[in-house]
């Protein structure tokens, strides 16, 4: 494509024959209708393919595609007759069949183009059946994925696409379709957020203790697993299988049974907590669920005592495979028992398991569950409308569920999307097991 | 050049998709909203239609009891009935989607809180219902349905809180609220879990008794009975009065501070609680725990001497504003909510039946019936969804024994600001 056609046709040293005269030039304009260039080209089976592929796309999808645009632009005009959401999904697709459209389009021209330089210089053209035979030999790999492609698209990329926009819009129970149209209102959700008291003074409040939620609970389980781990693993140890078993169990019982069962067991006045350990042991109750400090520190507890037998597990499988030979090598130059920890064990493990640490983090940082089950993000607070504990993303449900903002929503999980994005990508850039063999050292 | 001839090509396709935008606006489609074509002209029904579609609760009970009901109404006025069990709670949302869409049903089933919210978004039409029948109904079941002057439901079913009692603890229930008090304090023992009255006094929808008898209101209402939601009566005098009595529960020590659902619950099925407030969801769990010892009062008069005003929620059917025949969807939600349809619902399910002429043979029902009378329904606009939070937060604070006053001032104006966040 990089090669001006004006000094092509100049070029002394070509050869005369047939086609001499032909002109890329002329076939790409041809193809601005799919299938003339081709047909210029004397390529007559793959014109009629790209002008039939061309005219069916444009006879099946013009409608659509036509009422898709106008949709996305207005979202509707008329009250009763259009329903914003539908118009918006039938705006993305539209986009995305353009895209693909759009593709094919280049391909047309390029394929008219290049054809008509190569006859110019002399060259044959592949007839259509051995091109194709060529295209299935290079790209048999894309057919294969071709269908998780689709799918992708369609399950995975229209649906966020769709998150996205309504961060943009104004979807709200006051005016929500069909009664009502949407309009694109820009960063307007983002901008209230920011400067609206009753968003902007628990949103510094509740993504600090998310941050602190975040980092506290998931460096507790993983350090507590990791002890556990190289505690079971010494070989000393006797019953290894039975001791991992138990160390297993909190993981096999639904995260969801466990969260409600611990809810009752800390409650202050007739929980176990209080009632079998608290007050007979210390002679002291402690408010557990009414107190902020309490709650977070019951909470805290809860969630290494969920999260920390996956992690134990891991663990477990990596120091298997730690070579018994480098802690004799150590022992030989006298290294001490820690030591051997901080120089062999422990970099070995997070070697191998960085990325499912960083997942950790990720989980925890939007671990809706354990904090709504708990206590629904209690105690409350004055003068702040999330409860104590309430993190990004079970403050986002409460507003969503009981004020129906729902682009206010989208916009705070596309805040949310974006952290933990930036996050994941900056840490899995740093760890080596994201590298590329023999970029290690 | 090369680049001078792409973005023409991709001028021409943009230019010819744009202009002549979008649907064609002369072809006004109009939702079908009760212009149902042709007109029987005998007796000026519109015409029969084949089939209709209806939602019923997802409960055994009661899908069985629709689907009876239903097969009546079939064999009556032989148009065919589709029932299909969706869990109530939620409906709305699958409605929602489905409805617009022009599959959804031409009945569904919900209580009547939900009103606004599906107003709000167009879904629902008035019922088609002549102003005597709805006489025979409760008139609070009929406010409780009614939105800007129409009617939008069908009353089934009736809810309210009134007292539990365990006539092994107490023979009958005190005549006013401050010997309640007295007796509870005589009959309880926290050291060994035992309680004379419990309530769910972090709980607004079990507060409110009080804060209503004491004058509290949530919205002010017109004559209409339409709400003013400027006007919310939730820090007046009445309403720092009940809390200002609920925090004198927790003080004199007849409240444990961590009183929730469960706790009343199991305490009260151990036998070990003589009077609990709750409504007539506890009552199959309750009956089997205690047998012949449980009974069921209306709470006893305030200190004012006014009745205790639990909220009242009231379930029944509502006709889809999408639905092709709305007359005989309506005609279809009354018949499933006549006078002998709520008896047999009631036998089958043990729902209260939201109209007095139905035949309730059971002192508890008669007793939640009784209460009924000084029962205010739940606002049914959508604002009410924005008071539970700050005033569950309240409740949180006055267990903690903080300033009434200060605590609720505090709530309304957060519930001010929430609904002004809402437009």
């Amino acid at each position: 494509m990089g090669i001006d056609p004006d000094t092509q046709q100049t070029d002394s040293r070509t050869k005369l024959h047939r086609f001499t005269n032909h002109k890329p030039l002329q076939a790409l304009l041809l193809s601005i209708v799919p299938g003339m260039g081709q047909f210029y080209n004397r390529k007559f089976y793959k014109g009629s393919i790209f002008f039939i592929l061309f005219f069916a796309f444009v006879m099946a999808f013009a409608d659509f595609i036509d009422m898709g645009l106008w949709g996305i632009v207005t979202l509707g005009t008329q009250v009763g007759r259009d329903h914003s959401l539908v118009l918006i999904i039938q705006g993305l697709v539209t986009i995305f069949l353009l895209i693909m459209a759009l593709l094919f389009y280049v391909i047309n021209l390029r394929d008219a183009y290049k054809d008509a330089e190569k006859l110019k210089n002399g060259f044959t053209i592949p007839s259509l059946k051995e091109s194709f035979h060529n295209t299935y030999e290079k790209t048999f790999p894309y057919f294969l994925i071709g269908p998780g492609f689709f799918l992708v698209v369609f399950a995975i990329i229209l649906p966020l696409a769709f998150m996205l926009s309504l961060a943009f819009m104004n979807y709200r129970l006051r005016n929500a379709p069909p009664a009502a149209l949407l309009d694109w209102v820009g960063f307007d959700n983002f901008i209230q957020l920011a400067t609206v008291p009753i968003w902007q003074n628990t949103f510094v409040s509740v993504i600090s203790w998310t941050v602190i939620w975040t980092l506290v609970a998931t460096t507790l389980q993983i350090v507590l697993a990791l002890f556990l781990a190289v505690l079971v693993n010494d070989k000393r140890i006797k019953f290894k299988k039975t001791i991992r078993t138990m160390l297993i169990l909190p993981w096999a019982v639904p995260g969801f049974v466990s969260i409600l069962i611990f809810a009752a067991m800390f409650n202050d006045g007739f929980g176990a907590i209080n009632r079998q350990i608290m007050e007979p042991l210390f002679n002291m109750s402690i408010p557990w669920l009414t107190d902020v400090f309490w709650t977070r520190v019951a909470i805290i507890s809860i969630q290494v005592w969920l999260g920390f037998p996956f992690v134990f597990a891991l663990f477990t499988g990596v120091l298997q495979s730690v070579s018994n030979e480098w802690y004799e090598a150590a022992d030989v130059d006298g290294a001490s028992r820690w030591q051997k920890f901080t120089k062999i064990t422990f970099p070995h493990v997070m070697f191998a398991t960085a990325p499912l640490m960083i997942m950790q983090y990720t989980h925890n940082f939007n671990n809706f569950n354990i904090i709504y089950l708990f206590n629904e993000g209690g105690p409350a607070i004055r003068g702040q409308n999330a409860g104590g504990t309430d993190i990004l993303i079970s403050w986002v449900y409460n507003l969503t569920f009981s004020q129906q903002n729902y682009s206010m929503a989208a916009a705070i999980s596309m805040i949310i999307g974006l952290i933990i994005g930036l996050l994941a990508f900056l840490q899995f850039r740093r760890t080596r097991s994201y590298k590329e063999e023999g970029e290690v050292y | 050049m090369k680049k001078a001839m792409f973005s023409l090509g991709m001028s021409i396709i943009v230019v010819s998709t744009l202009t002549g935008c979008g649907p064609d606006d002369d072809a006004e489609t109009e939702i079908s909203n009760s212009d149902n074509t042709v007109n029987d002209n005998e007796t000026g029904e519109p015409a029969k239609p084949e089939s209709l579609e209806i939602w019923a609760n997802d409960d055994e009970h009661q899908y069985a009891a629709v689907q009876e009901l239903v097969s009546q109404f079939e064999d009556e006025y032989g148009i065919e009935v589709e029932v299909t069990a969706y869990l109530m709670a939620d409906q709305d949302e699958a409605f929602a989607l489905d409805a617009p869409g022009g599959i959804g049903p031409d009945v569904i089933f919900q209580p009547h809180d939900r009103l606004g919210d599906l107003t709000s978004q167009n879904l629902l039409a008035p019922l088609e219902v002549d102003e005597d029948v709805l006489a025979e109904y409760t008139e609070e079941a009929v406010t409780a349905f009614t939105l800007d002057g129409e009617v939008y439901g069908a009353p089934l079913v009736m809810e309210n809180t009134a007292l539990y009692y365990n006539t092994d603890l107490v023979d009958s229930v005190p005549e006013t609220m401050d010997e309640l008090y007295e007796l509870a304090d005589s009959l309880t023992d926290a050291s060994h879990d035992e309680y004379g009255f419990l309530v769910q006094a972090l709980n607004f929808y079990q507060v409110y008794p009080w804060i209503g008898g004491y004058e509290g209101y949530v919205f002010s209402q017109n004559e209409e009975g339409n709400y003013n939601i400027e006007d919310i009566g939730l820090d007046n005098e009445g309403a720092v009065q009940a809390y200002e009595e609920i925090q004198s529960l927790f003080e004199r020590g007849i409240l444990p501070r961590s009183v929730d659902e469960d706790v009343i619950n199991g305490l009260f099925t151990d036998g070990k609680v003589a009077m609990a407030v709750s409504g007539p969801w506890a009552m199959a769990s309750y009956s089997e725990a205690l047998g012949d010892s449980l009974g069921v009062a209306p709470l006893p008069e305030l200190s004012n001497g006014n009745t205790p005003t639990p909220f009242a929620g009231v379930k029944g059917w509502l006709v889809s504003n999408y639905s092709e025949n709305t007359y005989w969807a309506s005609q279809l939600a009354l018949y499933l909510s006549t006078a002998d349809a709520q008896s047999y619902y009631y036998e089958e399910t043990g729902e209260i039946p939201a109209r007095p002429d139905a035949t309730v043979e059971d002192e508890f029902a008669e007793a939640f019936l009784e209460q009924s009378q000084s029962a205010e329904p739940m606002p049914n606009i959508p604002e009410m969804g924005q008071v539970w939070d700050p005033m569950e937060d309240s409740l949180q604070f006055n267990a903690e024994g903080q300033d009434p006053t200060e605590i609720l001032e505090e709530a309304v104006e957060e519930i001010h600001e929430y609904i002004e966040m809402m437009n």
